[in-house]
C-alpha cells in the first residue's frame, strides 16, 4: 500500500501550521495597547497585548458586551462607541449602523482591532434592561415606558389607560358572559367587534386586565384574525370580489367607482363610518360576476350605472 | 515567447474564465453591483491567482509528482490556497494598512473563489510549464476582472437610467448583462485556440 500521499499532506499540513504560527507571532504583535472604558461615570484603564479584537478583550476584563452571533459582525448586538484609536469603520458595519450612531463613532467592538491605544465608551441601555430583569421587576401586563431621571436611573411607568363609563359597562356586560368558558378571548373580541365594529385600544387593555390575560397575547388575537380590525369600519362594509372571473367582468372599475363615490380608498372608511370599502378574493358566485357584498347581502350583475343608487339605498336606511 | 502570448491573450479572451467556463459567479455576481467594490475585487483576484498559481506548481511538480501521491492535489491546493491567503492578508494589516482598506476585506471572499482553485487545476490539465502557468493566471485573472468590471460598469449605469423592471433588479440584471457579454465574447472564438 502507497503511504506517500498520507505522508506528504502531513508535511505539507505541518509546514503551512508551522509557517502561519511564525507569521502570526511576529506580523500580528502591536505592542502594549491602552483601552481606556467609561461606562456609567465609571473610568477603567487596562492594558493589553495588541493585536485581538476589542470584543474579546472586553469580554476578558469581565464587560458583558452582547454578542450572539460569536463576534461575527451578523448581529450586530456589540456596539460601542469608541472615542479615539481603532480606525475607521469597515464596509461590514456599516449595515448596522443608523446615522447617527455613524457620527457619534459607533463601532461594532467584534470588528475594531486593537492596534494603538484605544478610548471607548459602553451605552448602558443593556445594563438598565439587565437590571430589571435581575430584580424581577419586570410585569408582562403592565405598559411598559421608561423614563431616565436624572441620576440615570430607569423606572418602569404605567401608562394610564382611559375607558369610558359606559364603553365599560357594555364590555364587562360581555365579558360576565364569556368569563367561565375555556378560552374565553375569542368570544368576547368577536362581541366587542361586533359591537363597535372594530376593536378600540383602550377596551384592549381593559379587556387584557379583566381576563388577567397578558397584553402581548391580545393583541397577537386581536390581530391575526380577518374578523377583527384594530380601525374603526363602517357600518355597512362593502366587500367587492376581486376575483378572476369578477376582474374579466370589470370589478376593477368598479371599485373605482366606489372610491369615487364614496371618496375613500380601497381599505379605508367614509367620515361619518357609514361605509368601508374593501376588495376580497372570490366568494363563491361567479355566476353574478361582477358581484359584490354589503354586510350580508349580495348584488350580482352590478354595473357602474347600478352603484349610486346601492349606495343610496343604504344611507336611506339610516335617515 | 509567441505561445506564451497565445496563451495570455486565450485567457482573456477565448477561454474567459468567468464568460466561457461560469466559474467564479458568486462574487460576481455579489460584486458586480458597483464599479469600485468590482474593482477592489478584481484586483485581489489578480493577486492571489498569480500568487497561488506560483506556489502550487512547484508542490505538484516538485512534491506530489515525484512521491506519486498526485491524486490529493485537490486538498493540496485547497490548504496551500487558504494559508496564502491568510499570510497575505497578515502581511498588509501589518505593512499596509490603507492597501487593506481598500481591498483586504475582500480576501477572506477570495479563498472560498472557485477561480483560484480553478486556475491551478487548469495548469496541471493542461500541463504548462512553470512560465506558462504565470502567464496563464494572470491572464485568467484579467479575463475575470474584464468581466466583472464590465458587467459592474453597464450595471451602474443601467441603475442610473432607472428603467431596469423591479423584478429583475440586482442578481436579476447581472445575469441577463453576464449572458450577453459571453455570447459577445463568443466573436473572439476562431482568434486563438489553445488546448
Amino acid at each position: 500500500m502507497n503511504f506517500a500521499p498520507i505522508i506528504i499532506m502531513n508535511v505539507i499540513l505541518l509546514v503551512i501550521t508551522i509557517l502561519l504560527s511564525i507569521a502570526d507571532k511576529f506580523l500580528v504583535t502591536y505592542g502594549k495597547c491602552k483601552i481606556t472604558v467609561t461606562q456609567e461615570d465609571e473610568h477603567k484603564e487596562f492594558v493589553v497585548e495588541g493585536g485581538n479584537y476589542l470584543h474579546s478583550e472586553l469580554i476578558s476584563h469581565g464587560y458583558h458586551i452582547q454578542a450572539s452571533c460569536g463576534g461575527k459582525a451578523t448581529c450586530g448586538y456589540c456596539k460601542v462607541m469608541v472615542k479615539s484609536g481603532g480606525g475607521s469603520m469597515l464596509p461590514t458595519e456599516e449595515v448596522f449602523m443608523s446615522k447617527e450612531e455613524k457620527k457619534a463613532g459607533t463601532r461594532l467592538s467584534c470588528q475594531v482591532k486593537v492596534k494603538e491605544d484605544i478610548e471607548i465608551q459602553i451605552p448602558d441601555f443593556f445594563s438598565t434592561v439587565r437590571n430589571i430583569v435581575k430584580n424581577q421587576m419586570y410585569d408582562p401586563k403592565v405598559d411598559w415606558q421608561f423614563i431616565t431621571d436624572v441620576q440615570g436611573e430607569s423606572l418602569p411607568a404605567l401608562k394610564k389607560i382611559k375607558v369610558e363609563q359606559n364603553q365599560q359597562d357594555t364590555v364587562l356586560d360581555i365579558i360576565n358572559q364569556y368569563r367561565d368558558l375555556e378560552g374565553p378571548l375569542v368570544p368576547v373580541l368577536q362581541k366587542v367587534n361586533d359591537t363597535f365594529n372594530y376593536l378600540p385600544e383602550n377596551l384592549l387593555h381593559y379587556i387584557a386586565e379583566e381576563l388577567d390575560i397578558p397584553k402581548s397575547h391580545v393583541y397577537r388575537i386581536a390581530t391575526f384574525y380577518n374578523a377583527f380590525s384594530l380601525k374603526p369600519k363602517g357600518k355597512y362594509k362593502i366587500a367587492i370580489c376581486m376575483g378572476t372571473a369578477c376582474h374579466v367582468k370589470g370589478a376593477a372599475g368598479l371599485m373605482e367607482t366606489f372610491e369615487n363615490e364614496l371618496s375613500i380608498n380601497e381599505g379605508e372608511t367614509t367620515e361619518d363610518l357609514l361605509f368601508s370599502l374593501e376588495g376580497v378574493r372570490c366568494i363563491g358566485c361567479c355566476g353574478l360576476a361582477p358581484v359584490l357584498l354589503v354586510n350580508e347581502d349580495v348584488h350580482g350583475l352590478v354595473t357602474k350605472d347600478r352603484v349610486p343608487q346601492i349606495i343610496e339605498m343604504y344611507r336611506k336606511k339610516e335617515i | 515567447m509567441g505561445y506564451l502570448l497565445m496563451i495570455f491573450l486565450a485567457a482573456i479572451l477565448t477561454h474567459n474564465i468567468a464568460l466561457t467556463y461560469l466559474l467564479g459567479m458568486c462574487p460576481f455576481v455579489a460584486l458586480a453591483r458597483n464599479l469600485k467594490t468590482a474593482f477592489g475585487m478584481s484586483i485581489a483576484v489578480i493577486f492571489v491567482v498569480t500568487l497561488t498559481a506560483a506556489i502550487n506548481w512547484p508542490i505538484y511538480h516538485l512534491i506530489l509528482l515525484p512521491t506519486g501521491s498526485e491524486l490529493i492535489y485537490y486538498i493540496v491546493f485547497i490548504v496551500v490556497i487558504a494559508a496564502s491567503v491568510q499570510f497575505v492578508e497578515m502581511v498588509m494589516e501589518r505593512f499596509f494598512p490603507p492597501l487593506q482598506a481598500a481591498f483586504g476585506i475582500f480576501l477572506p471572499l477570495i479563498t472560498v473563489n472557485c477561480v483560484v482553485l480553478a486556475v491551478s487545476l487548469f495548469l496541471v490539465l493542461r500541463e504548462y510549464t512553470y512560465i506558462q502557468s504565470l502567464v496563464f493566471a494572470i491572464g485568467s485573472a484579467i479575463g475575470w476582472m474584464i468581466a466583472i468590471v464590465v458587467v459592474a460598469a453597464i450595471n451602474e449605469k443601467l441603475n442610473l437610467v432607472g428603467d431596469v423592471p423591479k423584478g429583475l433588479k440586482g442578481p436579476g440584471i447581472i445575469f441577463i448583462i453576464a449572458g450577453i457579454l459571453a455570447l459577445a465574447f463568443m466573436g473572439f472564438g476562431g482568434m486563438v485556440a489553445i488546448k
